[in-house]
């Protein structure tokens, strides 16, 4: 996540004063490799310890957690890694940031852009979803994870509550397609439509598809739908 | 091929199953439960799921509205994980699927489905499955409507919806894992191979494995570890072949892996491939490119014929024009395919390529323009 550092930015700050402590840039290579090797433990330890050295939250995240989901999102879109890995590496980046991001200021989240993602009712495949949240966050987006199954009441109460800037709706199966035009129609019924870029995403749906639902687009995958949503959102 | 007679819908079944020539493209929709919207007395997709008899019965009244060459009993991809253990979301007017997966703590999750029994065939949900099956096959057979082919979920399918796909893909990459997973397999491929032995028992013609996740730009390798492979994928498919009936499988990865599928040797005995079609991603299986990609298969005898890839979303716009149009399309392009790879048009079935929205909002009726379009177009 691209937040703003609230302190040690551009400093190597001085982490311990025996020679075994690792310095700052090697808890955050521990970091990056930890979630491109599909490590958790070593997330969570290297998150740990960036804590315990006093490594600014910000900059652990940034060039360590999401450096390294942002390889593996390569990797990925090159068909060098396959969905098992992608899911694995998120498991890391989300052990490291469940530490580190309650450390962060609020005050350096006030100018992140937020996006809430949901599987819509009656669908309960959320993998796409996954990734695209753990894209979306390694792009600097905060996400509000909605779930899997969501009604269009409870997506339309977290856009409206949250000032949401992008709304991801996805689905795998073509029977609860019909589910994103009704949360469509109930955001245009609350009066918050235009507050938001609404996005879609799943194998059965298509840019035809997302233009008759007035979503304002379709990608085919969770890496170019965050490259869309990043450029225009 | 003009000289063909004309044929039943059933007779083009056989036709295609054994590469022969058939007087038109053949038609087998994936119409999944919508048969309950043209019942005498219509009934719930929930009713369907609970009872057997109505579950054949909206079969065999989908076979006589629209004419199905092939009919696929595809009710829902949470069965298997139901009789596992798993808590299901069912609602009334569309497909149950799995709510709460078995919660994996370890490789001991993985190990007491390997090591505890495996689920009885004739009670639970699979009940439901397996003798509707065997009763709207029968009915289809009898009646003279089509080739019924029951529908069960392939082995890594079952434990995928069970403990949860992101789960289990992220557990593949646990070498802690792997031995457990693979018993877990075991078991869920031994409960399919009595499913098929009920099917068998009861005068199934045909079977069709849905193997949802077997894809290479899902799994990479981990495919043929966990599946791809004779100790599950060719474990079932023989079940299946080795009794006599004829073996479909399904699946609607957005790009299957087709050669494998269709050539390597678990899966040497597939009479059918049903695929999914995806418009706007990239790699996505087309007809034409199934029929390309595989006629060497033909070539050498062994009968395969492709199943799918018209958009399914045509029938939730309910404009009889535009989906006869669209079919036109489609039928004109597979013909063309067709002929140009040398082969009958008994070798591609015109299918949505993944089954026809079952919620009220679809318009099943609307399949009758795509058979309207196959007759006037598809006459080989």
């Amino acid at each position: 996540m691209k937040l703003r550092c609230s302190q040690n930015r551009g400093e190597t700050p001085r982490l311990a004063e025996g020679n075994k402590m690792a310095t700052k840039e090697e808890i955050v290579e521990k970091l990056a490799l930890a979630v491109e090797n599909y490590k958790l433990k070593d997330a969570v330890a290297a998150a740990n310890e960036a804590v315990e050295a006093g490594v600014d939250p910000v900059y652990a995240i940034n060039e360590g957690l999401v450096k390294g989901m942002n390889i593996v999102g390569e990797k990925f879109a090159e068909h060098k890694v396959f969905l098992p890995h992608v899911l694995t590496a998120s498991k890391a980046l989300y052990g490291g940031l469940d530490i580190l991001l309650p450390l962060i200021p609020k005050a350096a989240e006030g100018d992140v852009k937020t996006a809430v993602a949901a599987v819509v009712q009656g669908d309960v495949h959320d993998i796409g979803k996954n990734i695209l949240k753990t894209l979306l966050t390694a792009g600097g987006y905060l996400v509000t994870d909605l779930g899997k199954d969501v009604p269009p009441e409870t997506i339309v109460e977290a856009v409206k509550t949250g000032n949401t800037q992008v709304l991801c709706m996805s689905t795998l199966m073509t029977p609860t397609m019909e589910e994103m035009a009704n949360t469509i129609g109930l955001l245009k019924d609350s009066g918050c439509r235009g507050n938001c870029t609404v996005t879609i995403g799943g194998p059965p749906t298509s840019p035809s598809f997302a233009e008759s639902i007035g979503a304002d687009h379709r990608d085919k995958n969770a890496q170019d739908a965050v490259a869309w949503i990043k450029a225009n959102a | 091929m003009a000289s063909v007679k004309k044929m039943t819908p059933r007779e083009r079944a056989f036709a295609s199953l054994a590469g022969e020539p058939v007087d038109q493209i053949p038609f087998s929709p994936l119409t999944c439960g919508n048969g309950r919207k043209v019942m005498t007395n219509p009934v719930t997709y929930r009713q369907i799921c609970e009872d057997p008899h109505l579950f054949a019965e909206q079969m065999t009244a989908a076979s006589r509205a629209w004419h199905h060459s092939l009919n696929v009993g595809l009710l829902d991809l949470s069965i298997a994980s139901a009789d596992y253990g798993a808590e299901l979301l069912m609602v009334e007017e569309n497909t149950p699927a799995t709510k709460t997966h078995v919660p994996v703590t370890g490789p001991e999750t993985y190990d007491k489905i390997g090591e505890g029994p495996v689920p009885d065939v004739h009670k639970g949900r699979t009940k439901v499955l397996v003798e509707g099956s065997i009763e709207y096959c029968n009915n289809m057979k009898n009646q003279d409507l089509s080739v019924g082919v029951a529908f069960v979920e392939g082995s890594l399918l079952s434990l995928s919806q069970t403990v949860g796909m992101e789960q289990l893909c992220m557990d593949m990459l646990d070498d802690g894992m792997e031995n457990s997973i693979l018993k877990a397999l075991d078991n869920t491929t031994q409960y399919t191979v009595n499913e098929v032995d009920a099917f068998a028992a009861g005068g199934v013609e045909a079977v069709c494995v849905d193997d949802l996740l077997a894809s290479e730009d899902i799994m990479g390798d981990q495919f043929y570890k966990f599946c791809g492979n004779m100790r599950f994928a060719g474990k079932i498919n023989n079940a299946v072949t080795d009794q006599g009936m004829a073996l479909a499988i399904h699946n609607c990865s957005c790009m299957p892996m087709v050669e494998h599928q269709t050539q390597d040797e678990p899966y040497r005995n597939v009479s059918v491939y049903s695929h999914a079609w995806y418009p706007g991603t990239d790699g996505t299986l087309s007809a034409p490119d199934f029929i390309e990609r595989t006629k060497c298969r033909n070539g050498a005898g062994k009968p395969l014929t492709g199943f799918g890839c018209l958009d399914p979303q045509l029938l939730s716009q309910a404009d009889p024009q535009v989906v006869f149009g669209a079919a036109k399309d489609f039928v004109t392009s597979v013909k063309t395919s067709l002929c140009k790879a040398g082969l009958s048009g008994a070798m591609y079935h015109v299918s949505p390529g993944c089954e026809v929205p079952p919620g009220l909002a679809s318009h099943p009726e609307l399949l009758s323009e795509v058979q309207r379009a196959i007759d006037t177009y598809g006459t080989m």
